[in-house]
């Protein structure tokens, strides 16, 4: 033990031993100096007899030190002392080598720490693999998870036992805390079992009991918030605050969590069986999270709701016929769609870390070369190849290591600000990324893989030094063996991936610019929705739905700055239900489906406000009303699809009974086509095309419709209007929301922006890197071919000639990586085959309108990378015009 | 001067236990601890600094002395060692397993 902190002691005074023994030993040397002397003998005798007499000082002293630290770490020791010495000696190496590595590791990290967050990491819930996202959804194409409410989700409990509890979160919504001083906090709605489904204990206090008592405003806290709001002060808990002016009692804290999306500053646990909340608002949750019994399958649940679901259709087909049960494992369910651009990304920041790699090795190669004579000099004098590999890893080990904890908290740094960029859709856990010990490996491992990679290259360059070559007459311009053709291969490396990740982008900006110019078929700028569902026993019937669409539109088309008004069942980029018609004239196709087609009832202004072009015939009239002859309008697709793209008008279709909702059974029998529209979007930009039936309001009115304005100018009072005209109509029936078009648009192209935003990203960095590298590389090779040069001008060359020389050079390094990159990404795209693009039932598309094999796309790469490879070229090669001949010559 | 960098003939340990002997009447330098030992053997035991200074160092490890900065006599810094008690217990230690490890080769030399 005693021995143990003596070597510790001795350990932590690292440079001082050598030295003190040094001094010891000269002490000695010069008192048997001084012996000498005082025998007779001169003083330059003395001192040469002592010297002789002390024999090997060093062997003396390396003994001496070994005593204190066993063999390995003291060789460990040395080479780090003489690496650190050397990176001191080369301080611009040292800085170039530890940012570049830096940039890569954390390029990876930060790419890492959100795959990993949203893809892999298991969720910190106890018996994970029995929690489960219960939803249903509508049968229209691109349908959203449905809505259910308290009393529904109760159906859901009673039915389907094969859970052992179904809770549910609600909206998140912003509120004011009076704690006493007002807090702008995020508030959650859960039933009171949520947090127990989950199995999230409290950390102070308690969590919601199992059922809330009626009128019970109970709240727990985040940690998170506690802190933030009350300094974690334990004396909150049981105390009643307000919140929007209402009495909440904060019952407890639970450690924050964003494993399935970020947590709010507050629960608020809300008794879903609450009579009142039942009639009037009628609570809603956005699907369920349930956890199954003990060896219960997903599939038998699933059975099980779907067997629910059914019965509650029999009830209210309006609103539960045809849709469909799912259940799935709750990180699939809110990440795991997301892991094609997800591992897209990891992809591309691999690729940079290689990058960054391999500048590093380039810049460890120069170096290993520089230092050529050290190490065939040390090989002369019985230094192993090991000791010359170990000496080199220790060194890459210097580099890589303060560059990979740099590199770890620019991550940090970076998913910290990145947290409140990412949009929520596209990045569930955007705002709270953690860095965690699984980050923190991960760079490890990262850093400590790049390393050795970084280290193979200069080894096996050095592993060939030739000592005769080196040290011989001349030496100095002698290059290394295999020298040349590492650092060619470096580039050439560098040159193809970079290509890679300039297609790479080129390919999503094509796609972006391709969707942007996608005709929408309707003209978004200015025009809104809102959005109105009317239910309960007061609309059962037609009249009432009509009069009440009738009332609000009347208001709608007089409120201020509105230029147009209209109604439609649901309206573009919203998607609607789905029919099943026949053209009655036509034999019913062999063997497959009748056609689909989106149905949607509108009143006559709807084409004219959405700004979506009549191609033929007439739109829906003011003519047609009930009785009135039922008529329909098609859109282009239609007619493509079912009359071979010859003109309908005239012609009947017949809607299919089938799971359509119930509304459409007013649209039984034939109906003739008047008109045909422009097809437009309905549920995405880059979708396949659909079939629309337009279908009058008036003949078919659905209980939940858009209204839909187009306003002078984007009046921000609207809101307030429509709320205004829909309380004087019934106060009982609120609007659900008002959307503009163009947010609707922006919103269906925000992950596509975001893609583009990413691969540009690391294309840029990319195209950064290989600059440096050529640079580098050029700057290297000039220095070494000065003698060269210098011999060239001397005989008459002329520089501009020179330069041109070396600047072809870098141009064809350009060149040969290019199309090695070329071909790397074309074998890549083959095996990307269509995963990149929508499969309609499959999976959506990361990419539009673009051929993944554009040689447009290839061929600009190709010229971009030769062009930056020249362009970093360009300082090293004006060098060598100014080479003196007569100084270069004698440099030698 | 003999001094050399040649291993002494001594047995394995015995040179820690010399140079303990030596600093027990007071601190001395490295060069002094060569003289002691020179000078108490009658330039028999020539010990090598290739030697002496590696055993410091293990002495110093195992915590028997301590070494401290002085004035050499001729006005040089120099490390000089002091036997620590645990040094001092050790020295005893040796001390009599040596004699009766000498005793008992002696005894057989004179008997055969």
């Amino acid at each position: 033990m005693r021995e143990l902190l003596n070597r510790l002691a001795h350990w932590f005074r690292f440079d001082r031993p050598d030295e003190s023994l040094a001094e010891e030993m000269e002490c000695h040397r010069a008192l048997i100096q001084a012996d000498l002397e005082a025998g007779g003998m001169s003083r330059a005798d003395a001192a040469a007899e002592s010297r002789r007499a002390m024999g090997n000082v060093r062997l003396a002293q390396e003994d001496a030190h070994e005593v204190w630290i066993d063999e390995w770490v003291g060789r460990l020791w040395r080479d780090v002392r003489y690496g650190l010495r050397g990176l001191r000696r080369e301080p611009t190496f040292s800085l170039a080598a530890i940012v570049t590595f830096a940039l890569g590791v954390a390029t990876t990290t930060t790419v890492f720490s959100i795959v990993d967050a949203e893809l892999w990491k298991p969720l910190p819930f106890p018996r994970p693999q029995e929690l489960v996202a219960v939803t249903s959804r509508g049968s229209e194409p691109g349908a959203r998870v449905d809505a259910v409410s308290g009393t529904e989700l109760a159906q859901w409990r009673e039915g389907a036992t094969a859970f052992a509890s179904l809770a549910a979160e609600g909206d998140r919504r912003r509120g004011i805390l009076l704690s006493p001083a007002a807090e702008s906090v995020v508030v959650t709605q859960v039933t009171a079992n949520y947090l127990s489904t989950l199995g999230r204990p409290a950390t102070a206090g308690r969590t919601f009991a199992g059922e809330a008592a009626p009128g019970s405003r109970e709240a727990v806290l985040t940690d998170r918030a506690w802190q933030r709001l009350f300094d974690s002060d334990g004396s909150v808990l049981g105390r009643t605050l307000h919140l929007d002016d209402q009495p909440i009692t904060v019952i407890g804290v639970v450690r924050a969590d964003d494993s399935i999306g970020p947590d709010p500053d507050l629960f608020v646990a809300i008794d879903d069986r609450n009579p009142v909340l039942r009639t009037t608002a009628d609570v809603r949750f956005f699907g369920a999270v349930g956890r199954m019994k003990e060896g219960v399958t997903p599939g038998v649940a699933r059975d099980q709701l779907q067997g629910v679901i059914d019965r509650m259709a029999s009830g209210s087909p309006e609103r539960w016929l045809g849709h469909t049960a799912s259940i799935d494992g709750l990180r699939e369910f809110y990440t795991g769609y997301n892991w094609r651009p997800l591992y897209f990304c990891l992809g591309a920041a691999l690729v940079v870390l290689l990058l960054s790699a391999v500048n590093v090795a380039a810049l460890l190669l120069g170096r290993a070369v520089r230092r050529r004579r050290e190490f065939a000099l040390r090989g002369a004098l019985g230094g192993g190849q090991a000791a010359i590999a170990r000496q080199l890893l220790v060194e890459g080990a210097l580099v890589a290591l303060p560059a990979g904890g740099l590199g770890l908290l620019a991550s940090a740094w970076a998913l910290s600000v990145l947290g409140g960029q990412l949009p929520a859709d596209v990045l569930l856990r955007g705002s709270h990324i953690p860095v965690d010990l699984r980050v923190a490996t991960f760079a490890f491992g990262v850093t400590l893989a790049t390393t050795i990679l970084c280290v193979l290259m200069p080894m096996f360059v050095t592993r060939r030094i030739d000592l005769a070559r080196v040290m011989g007459p001349g030496g100095r311009s002698v290059r290394a063996a295999g020298e040349g053709k590492a650092r060619a291969v470096l580039l050439v490396v560098q040159m193809a991936l970079t290509v890679i990740l300039l297609s790479g982008a080129g390919i999503f900006f094509k796609s972006f610019v391709a969707l942007t110019n996608v005709p929408l078929g309707f003209d978004p700028s200015g025009a809104l929705a809102v959005r109105a569902s009317l239910s309960g026993p007061v609309y059962d019937s037609d009249a009432r739905v009509r009069d009440y669409a009738d009332g609000l539109l009347r208001r709608a088309e007089v409120m201020p700055g509105v230029r147009a008004a209209a109604i439609g069942s649901s309206s573009p980029l919203g998607s609607g239900p789905v029919v099943y018609f026949v053209d009655p004239a036509q034999p019913p196709p062999d063997g497959g489906r009748p056609p689909r087609a989106i149905i949607r009832a509108v009143t006559p202004e709807y084409f004219r406000t959405l700004g979506i072009p009549l191609v033929q015939g007439q739109t829906i009239s003011d003519a047609d009303v009930p009785g009135a002859p039922r008529v329909v309008v098609v859109n282009e697709h239609l007619v493509d699809v079912v009359f071979g793209g010859e003109n309908p008008v005239g012609r009947t279709i017949e809607l299919q009974p089938g799971s359509q909702p119930p509304w459409t059974r007013h649209a039984a029998g034939p109906l003739l086509i008047v008109g045909v529209v422009a097809n437009v979007k309905e549920i995405g930009i880059d979708e396949v095309g659909f079939s629309d039936i337009y279908v009058p309001f008036a003949q078919v009115p659905s209980p939940a419709f858009d209204v839909i304005v187009r306003a002078q100018t984007d009046a921000p009072g609207l809101g307030d209007h429509f709320r205004r005209a829909a309380a004087d109509i019934d106060p009982s029936t609120p609007l659900i929301g008002i959307t503009a078009f163009d947010d609707r648009v922006a919103g269906a192209l925000e992950a596509d922006r975001m893609n583009l935003l990413l691969i540009s990203t690391f294309a840029v960095v990319a195209v950064l890197l290989a600059g440096i590298g050529v640079y580098g590389a050029m700057a290297y090779a000039v220095q070494a071919r000065t003698r060269e040069f210098g011999v060239r001008l001397a005989l008459g060359a002329r520089p501009v000639r020179l330069s041109v020389d070396a600047l072809r050079q870098a141009g064809r390094i350009g060149a040969i990586g290019g199309a090695v990159g070329l071909a790397i990404t074309l074998a890549l795209v083959r095996m990307i085959g269509d995963a990149w693009y929508l499969v309609p039932g499959d999976h959506n598309g990361l990419v539009y309108g673009v051929s993944l094999t554009d040689p447009q796309i290839h061929a600009l790469a190709f010229v971009g990378l030769v062009a930056v490879s020249m362009a970093a070229g360009l300082v090293p090669a004006r060098r060598v015009a100014r080479v003196d001949p007569v100084r270069a010559l004698r440099a030698e | 001067m003999g001094l050399t960098n040649t291993q002494t003939d001594l047995l394995p340990g015995t040179l820690d236990l010399l140079i303990l002997r030596t600093l027990v009447r007071e601190p001395l330098h490295g060069y002094n601890i060569v003289q002691r030992l020179r000078v108490a053997s009658r330039d028999v035991l020539q010990v090598g600094e290739g030697s002496l200074y590696p055993a410091l160092q293990r002495l110093l490890l195992k915590g028997w002395v301590k070494a401290e900065w002085g004035t050499s006599e001729n006005n040089r810094r120099a490390r000089f060692y002091t036997l620590t008690p645990a040094g001092r217990k050790r020295l005893a230690a040796e001390r009599a397993g040596f004699e009766r490890m000498i005793g008992a080769i002696t005894r057989v030399l004179q008997e055969v």
